[in-house]
C-alpha cells in the first residue's frame, strides 16, 4: 500500500567523507498520519526533508527510494519537480532566514499561488487573509503590506504555516518549526499547527529535537541517530516504554517535572554523525547495554511490539527499561 | 520617512551653501587682486573694469560679494565669461545637453552591462566566472583617459566602426559619437559593478530564502530576478549612483579626449583660459550635480531596503 | 599591555600579492636608476625620427616630436611615483591627526570635525584640482595639494571610526587609569594599532592618486609638458594615436593601468576588509564593510 509518503533504503552521500549522512532510511506516513522524527543536531532529520523535496547540497548522492503520493521524486526533472515542491510545503526552524527580508508579507505568501494556480494578485491576496486568520494572524489586509522584519518571529512562524497550508497540501514538512522560537509562541504555535492539520486531515513529518513534543501531537515517532532509524513506533508507548536503548537515553536526559532528580541524567559521550558513525550499531560507543557483537554487526530495523527497532537487545532490555 | 527626507535636504542645502562658498572663496584667496583673478591677467580697458566691479560688488565687502553672488547664481546668473564676452549661463546651458547624454548613455551601459557580466558570473561558476572575474579585474583599473585612447585606436582608427572625434549633428549621428566616450566613462564602473553584483547575487543564492523559494517549485529564473536579483539591488544600485555621480567629474576627461564640447571639457579649457567666472559657474554646476546624485543615492538606497530604518542605518 | 603587541600580525601577501608586491618594487627601482639604464635624452626632440620604430639604442622608438620613448618612460616614472607619493603621505598625515583627535577629544570638535569631512565629500578630487589650478595656476604642486585635500575625509572617517574603536578597548581604558598622557597613548599606543589599517588604505590610495594626478596632467593642469609624465604622454601621444602610432599613448597608459592594479591587489592584500570609498566616488556609505 503506498501511503501519502514512502522512504525506502533512503542513503545520502555528500561530497567528501565516505560514510553517507543518511544510512538506509525507511519511512512512511499513511494518509492524515503525523510521523515525528526525532533526534539530536546532526543526526539527519534535517537532511531527509531536504531529501523529500530535493533541495540537497550540490554534489550529493542519493540511493534508494523517495514516493510522494506514489510519485518517485528521484526521477522528476524541471516543471515536474516544481510541481510536486508546490504541494509538499516545508515550514523551516527560522522564518527570519527563511523569509524574504525585502519583500513584503504578502509577496511572500501569494508567490506560490501566482506562479503555480496563476491567480491574480487580489484573488491571492484574499485566500492569504482568509488563511492568515485561521492561523491566528488578525487584521491580515495590513500584515499583507508589512515587511518580514516588522513582525514577531512567533507572528512570522504563523505566516510561514499560512503559505503551506496555501498551497492545500496532503503532506506538510516541518523542520523543527518552534525550536527558533521563545517558549510561550512556541507552545501557542505547536497548538496551531496541530489542529490545523487534525481539521485538514493533512499529514505531517515533523522534526524535533522534543521526544515528548512528538508524543504529544504525533501519531507515530521514529528515532533517529547518526543518519539511521533506531526505533519507530506509536507515540505513546515509545515515550512510555522505549524499547532501544537511545530511545529511552533520550527520554530519561529530559528533566520529568514529576520525579525530582538530584542531577539531570545526560547521556554519556557526544551525538555523532553518520559519517563518524563506527562499522556495528552506530550508538555502540554511547551504550549503557553493549554487548560484542554490537560492535561486530550493524542491526536492522526489524518489527517487534508495535513497531519497529534497530536492536539486538531490544527484546531483553525491555523489561529493564519498564522500571 | 519625511523626517528622514528633511533632515536629507537639510543637509543637502547645507552642503550647496558651503560648497558655493568655498568656489567662491577661489576669488579672493588666489594670488593678486580679483580684479586680475577676473580678468585672467588680461589688461581691461576701464569700461569693463567698472562693469566686473558693479557686477562682483568688488568694493563692497566679501560677505556682501558672496551673498550677491550667490543671490544671482540662485536666480540663473552666474556672471559673463571674459573670454566670449557671454552670460556664463548661456555658455553651460549650450553645453550641458552633451555632458548629460554622455553621463547618461554611460549609466545606462554601467547598468546593463554590468549587472549582465554580474549575473553571468553569479549563475555560471567555473570558466565563464573566471573568465568575468580576471577581466573585471583588469577593467576595473583603466582609467577613462586610457579607455578613451584604446577605444579610439581600435574602434575608429583600427577598425572604422565609429567616428573618433567631435559631437556629430542630429540623433543618430550625435549617439554614433557619444558611443566611444560613453564606453570609455563606464569600462571602469561596469567592471565594479559587475564584481558587486557578483558578490551579492551569488550571496543571496546561498541564503535560507532562496532555498525557501526553490522548496515552493518557484522557477529558477524567477528565484534569481524575485529573490537574488531584488535583494542585491541595494548595493548594486549604490554602487552604479556612486559611479555615476563620480562621472560628473569624469566626465572632462572623455570629453577632452574625444572632442566634445561638453561642460567638462570646457570647465578644462576655462582654466586655462583663465577664464574664472565660467569656472566658477561650471565648478559650481558639477559640486551641485554630484551632491544632489549623491543624495539621491541615499534616499534610493532607503526606499529599496525597508530595513534601513529611515534615519540610522541597520 | 599585550594586547598592543598581539595585533601586529604579517599580512599573508599570497602568490597574486608577491607578484603585486615585485611590479611594485620593480617600478620604484626603475624610477630610480631609470636614466641610467638609456643615454637617450627625454626631452631632445629630433622631427626626422618622429614615431620612429624602435632601433638599437632606442629600445621602444620614438614619438610624435621624434624623442626617445624609453627615455621619457623612465623619466615620466619618477614623477608618476612621487606625485602620488605627496598626495598619500599628506592626506594619511592630516587625515590620521584630525581623526585621531576628534576621535579621543570627541565632544564638540568631533562634531565640527564630522559636519567639515561632510562637506568635503562634495568636492571630487579631479574637480577641486581643476578649481586650484584656476586660483593658482597649473602645475603638479597645485594637483598634489588639491587631491590631498579632497581625500582628507576619505581617510579621516575611517581611521576616526577605527580610533573610536580602538579606544574603547581595556588597554587604553587601562592606561588612562595609570595616568598615562593623551598624546603619549595616542602615539605609542594607538597609532602603531591602527598602522595596519593606515598602511592598507594608503596602499590602495596610491593608486587612486596616480589615475587622478594622471587625469589632471591630461588635462594639462598638472606636470607642465615638456617634463615627461605617464598622464602627459597619454594626452600628447593621442595625436599619434590617430594617426595608427599609438606606441607612446599604449606604454604609458599600460603602465599606469599595471601600476594601479598592483597597488589594488596589494591594498586588498594588506586590508582585512575595512577599506575607504573610492574618492569621488561616494561620500557615505561603504566605509566600514
Amino acid at each position: 500500500m503506498t501511503g501519502v509518503l514512502d522512504l525506502n533504503g533512503l542513503t545520502v552521500r555528500l561530497p567528501g567523507p565516505d560514510r553517507p549522512v543518511l544510512d538506509d532510511v525507511s519511512l512512511s506516513i499513511a494518509e492524515g498520519e503525523a510521523l515525528g522524527l526525532v533526534g539530536e543536531s546532526g543526526s539527519g532529520k534535517s537532511m531527509t526533508v531536504r531529501a523529500i523535496v530535493r533541495l540537497l547540497p550540490a554534489g550529493a548522492q542519493v540511493e534508494g527510494v523517495v514516493r510522494v503520493g506514489g510519485v518517485e521524486v528521484g526521477s522528476l526533472r524541471g516543471a515536474a519537480l516544481r510541481e510536486l515542491r508546490a504541494v509538499v510545503p516545508v515550514v523551516f526552524q527560522d522564518p527570519r532566514a527563511h523569509i524574504n527580508p525585502v519583500r513584503t508579507i504578502g509577496d511572500f505568501l501569494t508567490e506560490g499561488l501566482r506562479t503555480h494556480r496563476r491567480l491574480s494578485r487580489r484573488s491571492a491576496e484574499d485566500r492569504a487573509v482568509r488563511l492568515l486568520d485561521e492561523v491566528g494572524v488578525a487584521d491580515g489586509q495590513r500584515r499583507l503590506r508589512q515587511y518580514p522584519h516588522e513582525l514577531s518571529g512567533g507572528l512570522l512562524q504563523r505566516v510561514m504555516i499560512a503559505a503551506a497550508l496555501l498551497a492545500e497540501p496532503r503532506l506538510l514538512l516541518a523542520d523543527e518549526p518552534t525550536t527558533a522560537l521563545d517558549v510561550t509562541t512556541q507552545a501557542e504555535v505547536m497548538a496551531a499547527v496541530d489542529e490545523l492539520r487534525r481539521e485538514r486531515g493533512l499529514a505531517m513529518l515533523f522534526i524535533t529535537h522534543d521526544l515528548e513534543l512528538a508524543a504529544a501531537v504525533c501519531d507515530r515517532t521514529a528515532v533517529m541517530y547518526a543518519g539511521r532509524v533506531m526505533e519507530v513506533r506509536a507515540s505513546a508507548s515509545l515515550h512510555e516504554h522505549p524499547l532501544h536503548p537511545y530511545t529511552a537515553a533520550l527520554a530519561a536526559a529530559r528533566p520529568s517535572l514529576e520525579r525530582r532528580a538530584d542531577r539531570l541524567a545526560t547521556i554519556p559521550g557526544r551525538p555523532l554523525s553518520a559519517f563518524e558513525a563506527p562499522d556495528g550499531c552506530a550508538f555502540a560507543d554511547r551504550c549503557a547495554h553493549i554487548r560484542e557483537r554490537c560492535r561486530e554487526e550493524r542491526p536492522a530495523l526489524r518489527p517487534l511490539g508495535d513497531g519497529q527497532v534497530a536492536c539486538v537487545r531490544a527484546e531483553g532490555l525491555q523489561v529493564v527499561f519498564r522500571d | 520617512m519625511a523626517a528622514y527626507l528633511a533632515r536629507r535636504a537639510i543637509m543637502l542645502a547645507a552642503t550647496l551653501v558651503v560648497s558655493s562658498f568655498v568656489v567662491f572663496a577661489g576669488l579672493s584667496v588666489a594670488p593678486g587682486n580679483p580684479l586680475a583673478t577676473l580678468a585672467g591677467g588680461r589688461s581691461l580697458p576701464p569700461d569693463s573694469v567698472r562693469v566686473l566691479v558693479e557686477r562682483y560688488h568688488l568694493d563692497e565687502p566679501f560677505l556682501v560679494q558672496y551673498a550677491m553672488w550667490l543671490g544671482n547664481a540662485v536666480r540663473g546668473d552666474l556672471g559673463v565669461s571674459i573670454v566670449l564676452r557671454q552670460d556664463v549661463s548661456d555658455l553651460i546651458a549650450s553645453r550641458a545637453g552633451t555632458t548629460i547624454a554622455l553621463v547618461l548613455y554611460a549609466a545606462l551601459i554601467v547598468l546593463v552591462a554590468g549587472v549582465a557580466f554580474g549575473l553571468l558570473a553569479a549563475l555560471r561558476p567555473g570558466i565563464v566566472d573566471s573568465l568575468v572575474v580576471i577581466s573585471t579585474a583588469v577593467v576595473v583599473a583603466i582609467p577613462p583617459f586610457v579607455a578613451a585612447i584604446v577605444l579610439i585606436g581600435v574602434f575608429a582608427v583600427g577598425l572604422r566602426w565609429l567616428p573618433a572625434l567631435g559631437n556629430g549633428s542630429g540623433l543618430w549621428d550625435g549617439i554614433r559619437h557619444l558611443t566611444l566616450p560613453a564606453f570609455a566613462l563606464a569600462a571602469s564602473a561596469t567592471a565594479s559593478v559587475a564584481r558587486v553584483t557578483r558578490t551579492s547575487v551569488r550571496e543571496q543564492l546561498d541564503r535560507e530564502h532562496v532555498q525557501t523559494a526553490i522548496s515552493r517549485g518557484i522557477p529558477y529564473a524567477a528565484v534569481v530576478r524575485r529573490h537574488a536579483l531584488r535583494n542585491s539591488a541595494v548595493p548594486i544600485s549604490t554602487l552604479a549612483g556612486m559611479t555615476v555621480a563620480s562621472m560628473i567629474a569624469l566626465a572632462a576627461v572623455v570629453e577632452r579626449a574625444f572632442g566634445l564640447n561638453g561642460l567638462g571639457a570646457y570647465l578644462v579649457s576655462a582654466v586655462l583660459s583663465k577664464d574664472f567666472a565660467v569656472v566658477q559657474g561650471i565648478s559650481l554646476v558639477l559640486v551641485a550635480s554630484f551632491v544632489l546624485v549623491n543624495t539621491l543615492v541615499d534616499v534610493g538606497a532607503a526606499a529599496l531596503d525597508p530595513r534601513i530604518k529611515l534615519g540610522r542605518r541597520s | 599591555m599585550t594586547t598592543t603587541l598581539a595585533t601586529y600580525r604579517t599580512p599573508r601577501l599570497g602568490p597574486l600579492g608577491t607578484a603585486a608586491a615585485t611590479v611594485i618594487v620593480a617600478a620604484v627601482v626603475l624610477a630610480a636608476i631609470g636614466p641610467a639604464l638609456t643615454s637617450a635624452d627625454p626631452n631632445a626632440s629630433d622631427f626626422a625620427h618622429a614615431y620612429g620604430a624602435p632601433e638599437p639604442g632606442h629600445a621602444l622608438g620614438y614619438d610624435g616630436q621624434g624623442r626617445d620613448l624609453l627615455a621619457r618612460l623612465l623619466t615620466g616614472a619618477r614623477t608618476s611615483l612621487l606625485g602620488p607619493l605627496w598626495v598619500v603621505a599628506l592626506s594619511m598625515a592630516v587625515g590620521t591627526v584630525v581623526a585621531i583627535a576628534a576621535a579621543w577629544l570627541g565632544g564638540w570638535l568631533d562634531s565640527v570635525v564630522s559636519a567639515v569631512l561632510e562637506v568635503m565629500f562634495a568636492f571630487p578630487g579631479v574637480l577641486l584640482a581643476m578649481l586650484v589650478a584656476a586660483v593658482f595656476g597649473p602645475g603638479l604642486t597645485s594637483a598634489v595639494l588639491a587631491l590631498a585635500v579632497a581625500y582628507v575625509p576619505y581617510i579621516a572617517r575611517l581611521v576616526r571610526s577605527a580610533a573610536l574603536a580602538e579606544r574603547r578597548k581595556p588597554y587604553v581604558q587601562a592606561l588612562e587609569v595609570q595616568g598615562a598622557g593623551a598624546v603619549a597613548i595616542c602615539v605609542r599606543h594607538l597609532v602603531p594599532n591602527l598602522m595596519p589599517l593606515i598602511t592598507a588604505q594608503a596602499t590602495l590610495f596610491f593608486g587612486y592618486a596616480m589615475v587622478d594626478l594622471a587625469i589632471v596632467s591630461f588635462f594639462g593642469l598638472g606636470v607642465q609638458p615638456p617634463d615627461a609624465d605617464w598622464g602627459v604622454m597619454v594626452a600628447s601621444g593621442q595625436s599619434g594615436v590617430l594617426q595608427g602610432y599609438p606606441a607612446e599613448s599604449l606604454l604609458a597608459g599600460g603602465s599606469i593601468v599595471l601600476l594601479v592594479v598592483a597597488f589594488n591587489v596589494l591594498g586588498e592584500r594588506l586590508s582585512d576588509g575595512r577599506r575607504a570609498p573610492r574618492p569621488g566616488w561616494f561620500p557615505r556609505r561603504g566605509g566600514v564593510s
